[in-house]
């Protein structure tokens, strides 16, 4: 279900915004304001705070849940992310005051609550020629 | 933002939400040519008109009207997300307010079934990660039940009073023969915690239209000014902490607070003033959202509305009289334009069994992807 689970090419669906290695690793890309440090996903090409240059980086790929949802309705991939046949969906908070994004969770209708711990992983999209077509999910962190 | 002269609504129009197929382009002549019925003026006396849609194609409105007459006024195409009625009526005041016309109309259509449009249907290949409107949105209702310990039968009351609402407007999509009740929307299928189906605007078909004038052009036109558009204004998101800046509804219902607010101060009135309400209630928990937005209740403190009856027609603050969206429709562009016929027939005294007693002041509110939010008030003259 996760990365490791897929083909070893993996293939990020939105490359500007995410990316993911061969061993499971994932890099969220985000800019941060130059005056203020505010930052913000997905990259900017300017800071909606200051109208002024943003620097592309890394953001954390752990998180908080702010709020979520679970939809009853199939998930348009290959993979379930709920094992059944809806999917779980939160906004969640990065880490080091990082910005708030959504995504799909891994996980069935009550595993998450707000203030749950998560990570980012790569959920199966579709299969193309040249390998797995991954989006950006998180799942709950492990200790 | 201020209107620059008083703008009055002139005629409202309407082609029924949903109900059986048909051409689009009848559901949008119906409503242009009742619109100009209403107003007791032909085509020929419209000096300029904004079209609204959000999924038709770009010249699909100016074909279509062609019907009305070719009369060589200026026809420009509007289209700002959910809020595009609420955005064609803006432009359509504006053009008057601002002196360039003395008599404009607006014509506002979808219709997403023909064209297969589902908005809650997930497209996992947007770049955003393809969450559906109504996954925000419920994900807002879970927030604020943790926040506030609203419960799932708040929600549920909302949305049966809109749906028993909607039973007497002969131009909603939903029309249920049997009152509906709380546990019946409790009951229904669930479409994404907490809400159900019955908690979620239906997304049929529909066109509606409106005629907006000066006082010198209705004067011209030996028409008597009844409804008054008393304010106007559009806004759009401004940045905080948690701010989204990716999915199909991004803003904070922040927007509706302060879009009302300025509404307010241009038509020189309070909340407290209200008397007949519309807003974007996609989802039930729109609804209550917005009741402590533009300060109907204290934040927190919605709910009672809904226990206390506040909001029923009968109550101080009458919201969704016609069915709001989750009763009457949102096909798309043409449901702010729906609001605008709802409040101008209320503020005439011609609603029917919906009508609520003497209204003075109506107040609409429409958003467009949780980015753009219109707000206008209209004054029983």
């Amino acid at each position: 279900m996760t990365t490791a689970a897929v083909a070893a090419v993996v293939i990020p669906v939105a490359p500007d915004r995410y990316h993911f290695g061969p061993h499971g690793e994932v890099t969220i890309f985000g800019s941060r304001g130059d005056s203020d440090g505010v930052l913000f996903w997905p990259p900017r090409v300017l800071s909606p705070t200051t109208g002024g240059p943003v620097t592309r980086v890394e953001l954390a790929v752990t998180g908080t849940i702010w709020t979520w949802t679970y939809v009853y309705a199939p998930w348009p991939g290959t993979v379930s992310p709920s094992g059944g046949s809806g999917y779980a969906a939160g906004l969640v908070d990065l880490d080091e005051q990082g910005p708030r994004l959504a995504g799909v969770l891994i996980g069935g209708p009550d595993d998450y609550v707000i203030g749950t711990r998560v990570r980012a992983v790569a959920l199966p999209l579709s299969q193309a020629d040249e390998g797995t077509r991954c989006v950006l999910a998180f799942e709950k962190e492990t200790a | 933002m201020n209107l620059g002269r008083p703008v009055y609504v002139a005629g409202v129009g309407m082609s029924r939400f949903g109900g059986p197929a048909q051409p689009l382009g009848n559901r949008v002549l119906t409503a242009a040519t009742s619109a100009l019925h209403d107003a007791q003026i032909s085509y020929a006396d419209v000096q300029t008109l904004y079209l609204g849609t959000v999924m038709s194609p770009p010249t699909y409105g100016i074909d279509v009207v062609k019907d009305l007459g070719l009369s060589g006024i200026p026809v420009v195409q509007v289209s700002n997300a959910s809020a595009t009625g609420g955005a064609s009526f803006f432009e359509a005041v504006h053009a008057v307010a601002g002196g360039r016309v003395d008599i404009a109309m607006t014509v506002a259509f979808d219709d997403p079934v023909s064209l297969g449009v589902d908005f809650n249907r997930a497209d996992a290949d947007a770049p955003g990660g393809g969450i559906s409107p109504m996954a925000f949105f419920s994900m807002w209702a879970v927030r604020r039940m943790h926040d506030h310990g609203t419960t799932v039968e708040t929600l549920a009351r909302i949305a049966a009073k809109n749906w028993n609402n909607a039973r007497d407007n002969p131009f909603a999509e939903r029309q249920s023969a049997t009152p509906v009740t709380v546990e019946q929307v409790l009951g229904a299928r669930p479409l994404s915690y907490p809400h159900t189906s019955r908690m979620a605007a239906p997304q049929g078909g529909g066109a509606a239209a409106a005629v907006v004038g000066s006082a010198e052009g209705l004067r011209r036109l030996g028409l008597t000014p009844q409804v008054r558009v008393a304010a106007g204004q559009a806004h759009s998101e401004r940045y905080d902490a948690g701010h989204l800046f990716s999915g199909a509804i991004v803003g904070p219902p922040e927007m509706a607070h302060r879009a009302a607010y300025a509404a307010y101060d241009e038509a020189g009135i309070g909340p407290q003033d209200l008397d007949v309400i519309a807003f974007h209630d996609a989802y039930a928990v729109e609804e209550l959202l917005y009741y402590e937005e533009i300060g109907l209740a204290a934040p927190g403190e919605g709910d009672r509305l809904v226990y206390d009856g506040v909001t029923e027609r009968g109550g101080a603050f009458p919201v969704s009289t016609d069915g709001g969206f989750i009763g009457r429709g949102h096909p798309g562009g043409p449901t702010g334009l729906a609001q605008i016929w709802e409040l101008t027939e209320q503020l005439r005294g011609r609603a029917g069994a919906r009508q609520v007693a003497s209204p003075r002041w109506g107040f609409a509110h429409i958003i467009g992807a949780g980015s753009v939010c219109y707000t206008h008030i209209l004054e029983a003259v």
